[in-house]
């Protein structure tokens, strides 16, 4: 019942639509009675004793009448489906914006399929339950209460007696409902480990086919798609094993009005039986009582359906955000980009994956990060742009905390570009233009020229209005990085961070937009994550991390000089081993460092 | 290549047609006996269900007059009645269970069908529309479709031969008549044929709204956090807001359209009703009233059986309703089975021999879309065992090259040799099997660390994966993880690094014991000194074996047999290090532009 109340709130302003269904649906029960008698009386007012001159307007009134039903049926039908779909909207709206409010420990337990279905299947079996099983029931109870007020008035022992079956069906029903509710929620399960699986291939497609796993694919489908037919057939046989029990109790009242009834007729009014004109008109209205006994089972069955679903949509839609708004937003009204990390601790389990981080960086300045794989690098993004919050210590943000800020205002004012690229199956210009939509074609051109994307995406045939597949996949590496750059770019933040941007994309290439960066009219405190020496060197000052500590900090040339990580990295990543480091380019270095200049 | 993205329908080139019903009859046929039984079974029901108005006139009509003496025999009726009853709701039941289980095995079959062929689809299927669209048709669709081929058809037919029945009852009892019960089908026919094109367009346009849904909520989950990032959530839900109502739009065009049906069916039956009385007492006099008597019995017979008539008809309009949502799904279900595979193994293909690993390329040309070539006629020769690297600007070709090795497309012209056998002439599967690809975008599956590495090759022991993560020097942080090997991995590698992920990725190639190593930017993410512990991890490794490398970092490039600087799809200057430095071309302007860049420290 209170799943049904958290339903019916979605209707929202249009209850009305469907309490509308509802008294259709009422009236048109109300006129399908009234059709017999309209006959019983053509019969025996106009055609027994020939009085065809009321024919027609006995016939028009019929017709009226079927005409009136019709119109009842066909509003119950289009109001109810209207009243749905408006739900359908609303509470689809609202599971999105909850999707887009949950934080990326949400996502990491939850498959992308599991949520899909519980906004769409889920979502429709609600809607069908509005649509139709409310209707459905009300009419049912309605015609359950009718039933037994005409039979009761014609004869109330016998009546008690047709209805001695209904405690039977109840129970029956009641374990129908019982038994069937893990049914369904076993089948939904079911469903989404389906869906998981297919989602997970299309999405992996290109490793399946690199590694020719097609087989092995098609057995993991196969178990899951035959776990998911066996699922919905277990719930049907529960239904098949209390259905017929319930239609059969339904039966019998129809047996009890033929054979009892016959025998009451027989032993005549005078001695407590009924007339036979009674027992026609409990004859013709058996099935007031029959249906409503009959269709509980069916209802009992979409009741169970629903509970099931509601259950799943409500799981998402009450989810607990990790990483909650601010009470007041404490933000200061222009951002200048400094940013302050103090004691910035992060557990994750047992794990520190962020252990005691010191970083103060001034408006402006350009800051690079290296570190071995695993070591942090990516995590330090998160706690600054809050997707995730830090365990001990504080990150600010122009003096605040960052978990003081409004998230959308924090969020606006960092440019990110993320190490695992993601870019949208749209254009590249709503691509590039994906945080400041409503921008200008000159900010998307200028923005994709520095990331040197211009170059190639004129070279499209279709240029910036060129749709690119979801992933990007269809686009190499270092193009996706340069459209993820523009798109950060085209925000004009005063805070940039680019988490391994230019991982994928050539030496000049990197070469060419850091000069372009460099000569960005607005200057903006940029963070450059990587593990290129190339990527960092330019920067005024750099900090190796390693297990989650700062282990190196300084410039280009202190760590140079220091002969450390960074000094190790820069010698591999040109190719020369230490020996042949010490030898020649130490020695060059070493007298190009100190003479200051090459 | 066309791409689709989330607010464009993908359209049907083909229209409605009962080619494509007859193709679906394919699921059908499979579980012909089922559906005969079916078929037997309800009409046993339906035949069951004409006796007990019998009963019940007998009841009344012979025995209530007989007075008590008929008391017995009313008894025994009713018992006998109620086990009809009973045996009706069983044999149902019965029908029921049978229908259950061949509608889901015919999902089954049908989603198996679907798979299978989305197997074979070749990276430009993926790559040129939103997943979530594939998804809904494989998941979605097929479950719609299925119900309809079975309890529809069923109910559709059994319409059918109730109306052939009572129409013949109809003749034989006033032929006349019976064509004023017929009067009104023409209306109704008029009716299904002026709605039926309105049904199509807003049931197609219903689907394809509803696709757009699935795509957009789907890509919102996967790029959830870019859109965190670029505080565009108000947006979106807005425009997932728009194609809700869209969606919304058709869906109720549609269900104005279809419940329609019901109500006309309904009023054309009792103006039929209507009828059948005015005709009989104006029309046909002669046969309606006997010596100044109305034959009322006549009368209600036929109106009784005009509305068994109709009923049937109503059936069959609801039918059509679920037929035209049934035939919207089975397109897009087609659509997907008709989809070209783009590579395929060719009618005469062979099974690759064991292969030492020389590769060819003769002249080769590729487009990925008409007039524009990506690879210009590039060929070259390298021999078994010999490692090459592709260096060069972003976008020059490097992984096209690469992905053509593995046949991941055709060539447009020319040929690529393995072994001397044109790719086009092997099979698809003994080729791949022998090559180890590891890919720029890597793809970790949701189980353990220890299955995303045995992936590379299944029959592998715990040892074999472990030997190939130490070969790559992931062992350390794996083990450094909870539940070392066993720990779980989420869909897409989620807690991951991104270096984390390439690693495992280069384990589960190098299990794979490829003869043909490529390897494109498999360490990008990877930091330096890890990237030379791999490089010596694996060097025994790759002895013997050919091998590809893609990479920017000059330390992996350095070492290889070869390197060819490619640029704008033709390879531009191929030699060794050593050979390219001396000859001061391009590669030599890369590798020094480099060294001076690190020098150069202001």
């Amino acid at each position: 019942m209170k799943q049904y109340k958290w339903a019916f709130n979605w209707l929202g302003k249009q209850k009305y639509l469907l309490i509308l269904a509802i008294i259709f649906d009422i009236a048109g029960v109300g006129l399908m009675t009234w059709e017999p008698y309209i006959f019983k009386d053509i019969v025996d007012d106009v055609l027994m004793p020939q009085q065809f001159e009321r024919l027609l307007p006995m016939l028009g009134l019929s017709l009226l009448v079927g005409l009136a039903f019709s119109v009842c049926r066909y509003l119950t039908s289009v109001l109810a489906e209207m009243a749905a779909e408006t739900a359908v909207v609303r509470l689809k709206g609202a599971l999105f914006r909850k999707l887009m409010a949950l934080g990326t420990d949400y996502y990491r337990e939850n498959k992308a399929g599991d949520i899909i279905n519980k906004c769409s299947g889920d979502v429709e079996v609600i809607s069908r339950s509005l649509s139709f099983v409310i209707p459905r029931a009300v009419e049912f109870v309605l015609m359950l209460v009718v039933a037994i007020v005409v039979f009761m008035r014609i004869n109330w022992k016998y009546t008690l007696i047709l209805l001695l079956v209904s405690p039977f069906t109840a129970i029956a029903a009641n374990k129908l409902g019982k038994k069937i509710h893990p049914a369904f929620k076993k089948a939904r399960k079911q469903l989404s480990n389906l869906n998981a699986v297919v989602a997970e291939n299309i999405a992996g497609n290109r490793v399946v086919k690199a590694f020719v796993r097609e087989d092995f694919e098609m057995k993991k489908f196969q178990t899951e798609n035959q776990a998911y037919k066996a699922r919905n057939i277990e719930a049907v046989m529960i239904w098949l094993r209390y259905g017929p029990i319930i239609d059969s109790l339904a039966s019998i009242i129809t047996v009890i009005n033929l054979a009892v009834g016959s025998i009451l007729v027989i032993i005549g009014v005078d001695h407590g039986g009924i007339t036979m004109g009674q027992l026609t008109l409990f004859l013709t209205f058996a099935w007031t009582l029959n249906e409503p006994l009959m269709m509980m089972g069916m209802l009992v069955n979409d009741v169970q359906r629903f509970r099931a679903s509601t259950e799943k949509v409500q799981e998402l839609y009450y989810m607990d955000e990790s990483i909650k708004e601010p009470e007041k937003d404490e933000s200061p009204a222009s951002v200048e980009g400094r940013l302050d990390l103090e004691h910035v601790t992060l557990t994750y389990g047992s794990t520190k994956v962020l252990d005691d981080v010191n970083m103060h960086i001034e408006p402006g300045q350009v800051i690079g990060i290296m570190g071995p794989t695993g070591c942090g690098k990516s995590t330090l993004v998160n706690v600054i742009d809050r997707f995730a919050d830090v365990t001990e210590g504080s990150v600010k943000l122009d003096g605040v905390d960052v978990r003081r800020w409004s998230l959308k205002k924090l969020r606006r004012s960092i440019g990110l570009t993320m190490q695992d690229v993601f870019l949208f199956s749209d254009t590249v210009e709503s691509n590039i233009a994906y945080g400041v939509p409503d921008t200008d074609m000159d900010n998307i051109l200028a923005s994709a020229v520095i990331a040197d994307a211009d170059e190639f995406v004129s070279g499209m045939p279709e240029k910036y209005d060129t749709i690119v597949g979801e992933r990007g996949t269809g686009l190499s590496g270092g193009q996706k990085q340069r459209i993820s750059l523009a798109r950060a770019l085209a925000k004009h933040a005063p805070v940039l961070i680019l988490d391994d941007t230019t991982s994928a994309v050539d030496m000049e290439t990197e070469e060419y937009i850091q000069q372009q960066l460099k000569a960005m009219p607005d200057k903006c405190t940029t963070i450059i994550i990587a593990q290129r020496v190339s990527s960092v060197k330019h920067a005024d000052y750099i900090y190796i991390l390693d297990k989650g500590r700062i282990i190196e900090e300084g410039s280009h040339r202190e760590l140079m000089k220091k002969g450390g990580y960074y000094y190790k990295t820069c010698v591999m990543q040109h190719g020369l081993d230490e020996a042949e480091a010490d030898g020649t380019l130490r020695g060059v270095m070493g007298s190009a460092l100190e003479g200051g200049a090459v | 290549m066309a791409r689709n993205k989330y607010n464009i329908d993908e359209e049907l080139d083909a229209p409605f047609n009962w080619h494509q019903f007859k193709r679906s009859l394919v699921y059908v046929k499979k579980y012909r006996k089922q559906i005969i039984l079916m078929f037997a079974l309800a009409i046993l029901s339906s035949l069951l269900a004409l006796l007990t108005p019998r009963i019940q006139a007998y009841i009344i009509d012979r025995l209530i007059p007989q007075g008590h003496k008929a008391i017995g025999t009313i008894i025994v009726l009713g018992v006998g009645y109620f086990l009809i009853n009973v045996g009706t709701i069983f044999i149902n039941r019965r029908k029921s269970i049978i229908s259950t289980d061949t509608s889901q095995s015919m999902t089954t079959d049908m989603r198996t069908d679907v798979y299978v062929h989305l197997q074979k689809l070749g990276f430009d299927y993926y790559d040129s529309r939103p997943h979530g669209k594939i998804l809904t048709r494989v998941i979605n669709y097929v479950n719609n479709v299925s119900d309809f081929l079975t309890n529809g058809l069923v109910n559709a037919i059994l319409a059918l031969i109730n109306l052939v029945i009572i129409f013949v009852f109809m003749l034989t009892l006033s032929p006349k008549m019976t064509l004023v019960v017929l009067a009104g089908l023409p209306i109704f026919a008029v009716y299904v044929a002026l709605t039926k094109p309105m049904q199509r367009r807003f049931r197609q346009k219903a689907a394809n709204k509803q696709s757009n849904v699935t795509a957009y909520l789907s890509e919102n989950i996967n790029g959830v956090k870019v859109t965190q990032a670029f505080a565009r959530e108000e947006m979106n839900s807005g425009i997932f807001d728009g194609l809700l109502k869209e969606n919304k739009l058709y869906k109720l065009r549609a269900a104005y359209v279809a419940h329609g049906m019901y109500p006309i069916a309904a009023t054309l039956m009792r103006i039929v009703k209507c009828a059948i009385y005015v005709a009989a007492i104006y029309w046909f006099r002669k046969d309606f009233i006997l010596e100044g008597v109305v034959q009322i019995g006549a009368i209600t017979a036929m109106v009784s059986y005009s509305n068994r008539f109709w009923a049937p008809i109503m059936t069959i309009g609801n039918i059509y309703n679920q037929l035209m949502d049934a035939m919207s799904y089975l397109e897009r279900i087609f659509q997907v089975l008709d989809e070209p595979v783009s590579v395929e193994d060719d009618a005469a293909a062979k099974d690759l021999p064991p292969i030492d690993g020389h590769v060819q390329f003769d002249d080769v040309v590729f487009e990925y879309e008409k007039g524009i070539p990506v690879i210009k006629h590039v060929s070259f020769d390298v021999k078994a065992g010999e490692s090459i690297a592709l260096v060069g600007p972003t976008g020059a070709g490097k992984s096209t090259i690469v992905n053509l090795i593995s046949r991941f497309y055709n060539v447009t012209e020319g040929a690529v040799k393995i072994d001397g056998h044109d790719l086009r002439s092997v099979t698809l599967n003994s080729l791949r099997q022998q090559m180890g690809v590891m890919q720029q975008d890597t793809f970790i599956f949701s189980g353990t660390i220890m299955d995303n590495i045995r992936y590379g090759r299944l029959n592998a022991t715990d040892e074999e994966c472990i030997a190939a993560a130490k070969a790559v020097h992931a062992d350390d942080f794996i083990r450094g993880m909870e539940d070392g090997y066993e720990t779980e991995t989420k869909e897409r590698g989620e807690g991951l690094s991104a270096g984390q992920k390439q690693l495992i990725s280069f384990a589960r190639t190098l299990l794979s014991d490829p003869r043909i190593l490529i390897l494109d930017e498999a360490t990008s993410c990877v930091d330096t000194n890890t990237e030379r512990l791999v490089q010596e991890g694996i060097s025994t490794l790759l002895k013997g074996r050919t091998s590809f490398i893609v990479a920017h970092r000059l330390s992996t490039i350095r070492n290889c047999d070869r390197i060819f600087y490619i640029q704008g799809g033709v390879i531009a200057e191929e030699g060794s290090h050593d050979e390219l430095m001396a000859k001061k071309g391009l590669y030599y302007e890369l590798y020094t532009s480099q060294i001076r860049e690190l020098l150069a420290l202001d």
